[in-house]
Formats: C-alpha cells, structure tokens, sequence
C-alpha cells in the first residue's frame, strides 16, 4: 500500500496525461459500443482473459494456452460475425460525434410526432410501413428507395403514405429527425407460422427485423390496426401511447429527466471505471516488479571543432545497465537508448571523456544503473598535409649472385593527410611489398603506397601508386662465397 | 734630399701595401667553409681498407652486419657527426663520429638480427641535427 502510494506520488505531468489520454480512449470505445453484441463479446473475452490469468498463475499451463487459443479465436470471430454492427459504429456523421459525442445530445428521434402520425394513419386506413433502424446497419438487408432527408413531420408522413403517391408502397427509413429514404423494398420474412391476416407489409417488417435490430410499425390498410414488429416480438398496438412506450423502450428516446441522471450516472460510473483500469495497467508498467537489463550501445559524439576529427576512440560502444517494471524493460530496444558525449572541451591529442548519468539518454520509466567502461579516451587531431618521400619495400630473397646497387621512386614524394600527431613519427611512406625473388637484371615496377597508419590518406587520389626503378649488378665472386 | 726621404717613405708604404693579404682588398672574396661536405655516402656489406665493399640498397638479412660509410672532403675543423639509424621510422641508435680536417671518412655498423627485417633509413647529421643525407635500404631475407 505504501509503495502503491509513493507510486502516485511521484506522478509526474507526462504519467497523468498518459493515463487519461488512455482512460478516454476505452470511455470512448464503451460510448460507441454500448448496448451492442460486440461490447457483450468483449466483456466476454475480458473474463476469459482474466482466467487465464489465474490459471498461469496457479501453474496450469495446459489450461491457460487453452484460454489463449479461444481469445484469439473469440476476437477474431467478433470481427467477422459482428462487422456490421462496428461498420455503424464507424459510419457516423463527423468525426467530432465519434471522438466527442455524448449519448444525450445525439438527435432524438421525435417519437412524440411518430406517434400521433401513425395514430392518424390508423385511422385513416392508410396503409404505412416505418422503419427505425438502431444499432445494426440495414444497408445490406433493405433495398431500393428514394433518398429523402427531410425533417420528420405529422404532414410528411402522412403525404408519404397517402393514396397514389408513388412512394406510398414501400417503407420509409427514419433516421433521428430525418425520413432518410422512402419507397425502399424490405425482405420477406420466410416464416410459415405469421397469423394469415398478415400482409405483404406485415411480412417485409418481419422478415427485416428476423436480420436486424430494426424497429418496424406496421398499419394495416385493410383493418387500419397498428403493430410494432422488434425482433422475434409482434406487439399489437391499440392506442397512441402505448406506441410511445413502445418507442421510448426499444429506440431510447425519453424526454424523462430522471431517465437521463440514470444515464449520466452510467456514464459517469464507465468513465471512473476506464480511469481505475488504465491507473492499474499503468502501474503495473511503470511500477512494477524492478527488473535489470544491460544492452549494448553506440556512442554519439556532439559539438566537436569543425577543424578537428576524431581518429580514434578506445571504444564505439558502451555496456548501459538499466531498470524498470518488467513489462516495461521487456519493450525496451537499443535504439530508445542514447549515449551522447560533449566534445566541446576536447583539445588535439587523447581526451579523456568521463560517461554520467547526464550523457545518457532514456525512455520514460527506465533508471539509469551503470555504465562500462566510465570513461572513453578519444584521440582528436587537426588533419593536415606533408610531403613524405617513398621509399620501397622489399620482399623475399635476392638471388645471392646479384646485388641490388641502387633503386630510385617515381614520384619521389607524395603528399598524404592525416593526423598532425600521426606524423610526428612518420618519415617515409612505404610502396606495398616488392619480391624480389625473380630479379635478376635491372627493370622498373609500379606498386601501390602502404598506407599505415590506416586513418591516413593520399591527398591527390590519383597518385595511389609509384614507379620504382632498380638498378642490378653481379656480386663479385670471393663475396658470393661468403655470403653463401 | 727631403725629395728622397719622402720617396723612400712612398717606396716603404708601396712595399707594405704589396705585402699585405689579399682578403684586405677583396670585397667579395669566398670565406673557407665552417662545415664539413659530404662527398660520399653509401651502405655496404663491409669496409675494406677503408673503402665500402658491395654497396647496395638491399641486404640480407643472412649478413651478419652491415656498414654506413660517409667521406666529408674537406673538413675545416674537428668536428662531429651522427648517423641515426631508423627501423620503420623508429630511431633504434645514434652513433657519433668525429672528423677531423682536412678530409675524414668514417662508417658506423650495425649489427643484423632476425627482427631487422624491413626498410631502414640512416641520416646523417651535424652536431645541430641538420640532415646532410638521408639513405634508405631494405633488409630481407
């Protein structure tokens, strides 16, 4: 408890900002998803995930890779069977009703005008088919139709329903406060055992609700008698406000104030829920059990003399050991590590570079343990140019009757780059071995420059190579004697 | 009488004049060197009367020694010199020398182990470290 304490209070602005960043974004998904098939799955799978859970903790490893396998499967299935209700989710407006909406400011669909509309419908024996989706999308089921978008009205629809007009044989699809479509034909319910006084109509609002979670009112043109068809329940309606009970029940529409503290109370009780969740997963990151790393990383040098170069370091990388929640130190690669070394104070020749804890750049929640080696030397120098004359290097045996009497270069220097203190015990530049084994008589070979140290260059890139000439003699014969 | 003292001083100033060292008149007359010049500078296998044997640019490394010769005609006054001698740049001894006018030659040796493989230079210089030669070798197998 105390350690859960000093976790929170050490919070700093970023942690705060990431949990409710988080916090929203599941508030967010239970707002888009709440009431639907798919928020029922996931609870669904947030249990079983809990399971298993417990049973790797209670060692039952057969049972918790189990669990696993049907998670993975389970989510996959709800992609598939309930693509439709997330593509609705998906297909909203504005963005700002998908990040922002809140339930209670959504367009209220005007079952008061519904009501008295389909009354007069009824009354008049004015046969009418409406259709309130909710949830589920019916693109798929429905087809046909005529869009309409226009504001809902008792005039409307009953001039929509009205005798001869071309649209008045098909449904028309209410969405909020807009007839969004008319004239669409709806399917036919394949059911042998609907009562025999249902119609064609009757028939199309149970065959559309059979598919989806659509609300469909029937008025009878025969009887003039109203029914309300939701999903396997046929409700006959005898009156105007039993219909608006019906409405409010099944579309969520009520103009009751007490209805709407319920909701915001739910509201508000997912919100602190979706904060408690995300602290907790949080904590377990960033405060959970200490675990140890060491990785390998490069270093990087900063803020150099532009007219000095490194040309050497006694090493290019450090061992970083560092620590955090495992679930963190687990995500950790090397390249979220940085170790970074000033160079602004380095003078030409060895540096001595001290590595803190102020060189060393980490992601957030990771501790800094130790570094090796503590400090790195690093050999800095002003390159500059000098003439070196060259000289041959030669190889292998001279055949003892001859004597290699003189040997001169072509070019006789070259101008190299390098360090000024590389130079300092640097006299000649050297050719790539000459062998000399198969000389016997005076001749000339070009050979390319040795070029040791490595970290010097040749300055004219085109002088790589060098003639050397060589001028052979016999040895006289009393020193061939004793040289053999 | 007066006229003959005064030809016998004009005759005595003549004489001394005609006897006094050149170098009194001459503006521009050369100076004799301080510096030794070296005439001659070689690596041989040996020294035989004084003279190098077998000079050469390459030795092998079956010698059991070789030999800086250097000849300096002429040499205004006893002085010395160095020959340094390098292994792939690295000074491995300095030996001195002293010359003695008019005219001096002297060698220094080294002896060959298996490890002196490789170029060598020897630079000869004055008691101020300036180089009056440089010679370069290569001892192989």
């Amino acid at each position: 408890m105390e350690s859960l304490l000093n976790s929170l209070i050490t919070l700093r602005w970023q942690d705060i900002l990431d949990i409710l960043i988080n916090s929203y974004i599941f508030f967010r998904l239970y707002i888009l998803f709440r009431g639907t098939n798919v928020m029922r799955m996931l609870l669904g799978i947030g249990l079983l995930w809990l399971l298993k859970l417990l049973s790797a903790n209670l060692g039952m490893i057969v049972t918790s890779l189990m669990i696993q396998g049907i998670i993975a499967a389970a989510a996959l299935i709800v992609i598939i069977v309930f693509r439709n209700e997330i593509a609705a989710v998906f297909k909203v407006r504005s963005l700002r009703s998908f990040f922002w909406g809140i339930p209670q400011r959504q367009i209220q669909t005007p079952i008061n005008i519904i009501a008295e509309s389909v009354e007069e419908l009824a009354t008049r024996k004015l046969g009418a088919l409406i259709v309130l989706p909710l949830k589920k999308d019916i693109d798929d089921v429905v087809h046909g139709g005529i869009l309409w978008q226009g504001k809902i009205s008792q005039e409307m629809l009953l001039s929509i329903f009205w005798h001869g007009t071309p649209v008045h044989d098909g449904a028309i699809v209410i969405q909020g406060d807009q007839v969004l479509k008319v004239g669409t034909i709806l399917p036919l319910s394949k059911k042998s055992d609907l009562p025999n006084h249902f119609g064609t109509r009757h028939r199309a609002a149970a065959g559309l609700t059979e598919q989806t979670d659509a609300l469909v009112i029937v008025v009878s043109e025969e009887r003039g008698e109203i029914t309300v068809f939701k999903d396997q329940s046929i409700i006959n309606i005898d009156n105007r406000s039993e219909l608006l009970e019906v409405l409010q029940k099944y579309t969520g529409t009520t103009t009751d104030q007490t209805e709407n503290r319920k909701q915001l109370r739910e509201l508000y009780t997912a919100a602190a829920l979706c904060l408690i969740f995300i602290t907790g997963i949080w904590l377990s990151f960033a405060r959970g059990l200490e675990t140890f790393m060491t990785l390998e990383v490069p270093i990087e040098f900063m803020n150099r003399d532009p007219d000095m170069k490194i040309y050497s370091a006694s090493v290019g990388s450090v061992k970083l050991q560092i620590s955090g929640s495992r679930s963190l130190i687990k995500t950790v690669t090397p390249d979220q590590l940085k170790v970074k070394l000033n160079l602004e104070k380095a003078v030409t020749g060895k540096n001595e570079v001290p590595i803190t804890s102020e060189n060393i750049v980490l992601p957030p929640g990771v501790d800094f343990k130790q570094v090796e080696p503590h400090s790195i030397t690093v050999n800095m120098d002003i390159p500059v140019l000098k003439e070196l004359v060259v000289q041959p290097s030669w190889t292998g045996k001279l055949p003892t009757k001859f004597i290699m009497q003189n040997a001169s270069v072509t070019p006789e220097t070259v101008t190299v780059e390098g360090a000024s203190l590389a130079f300092k015990n640097i006299r000649s530049m050297y050719t790539e071995a000459i062998p000399l084994d198969n000389i016997t008589a005076d001749g000339k070979v070009t050979v390319g420059l040795m070029l040791l140290p490595s970290a010097l260059k040749v300055a004219d890139e085109s002088q790589t190579s060098v003639e050397v000439s060589y001028t052979i003699v016999p040895r006289p014969t009393a020193s061939v004697r004793e040289v053999e | 009488m007066k006229i003959s003292i005064v030809k016998l001083y004009l005759y005595i100033i003549a004489v001394l004049m005609l006897m006094a060292p050149g170098n009194m008149w001459a503006q521009n007359a050369p100076t004799s060197p301080i510096e030794p010049t070296l005439t001659r500078a070689v690596m041989c296998e040996t020294i035989e009367k004084f003279q190098p044997v077998n000079q050469a640019v390459v030795f092998s490394i079956d010698l059991d020694r070789l030999s800086c010769f250097t000849e300096f005609n002429p040499v205004p006054e006893q002085t010395v010199i160095y020959h340094q001698w390098y292994h792939r740049g690295r000074l491995i001894s300095i030996q001195q020398l002293t010359i003695n006018p008019p005219r001096w030659s002297s060698f220094t040796s080294m002896q060959l182990r298996k490890t002196d493989k490789g170029p060598w230079q020897v630079d000869i210089t004055d008691k101020n470290g300036k180089i009056f030669q440089t010679l370069r070798f290569s001892i192989t197998d």
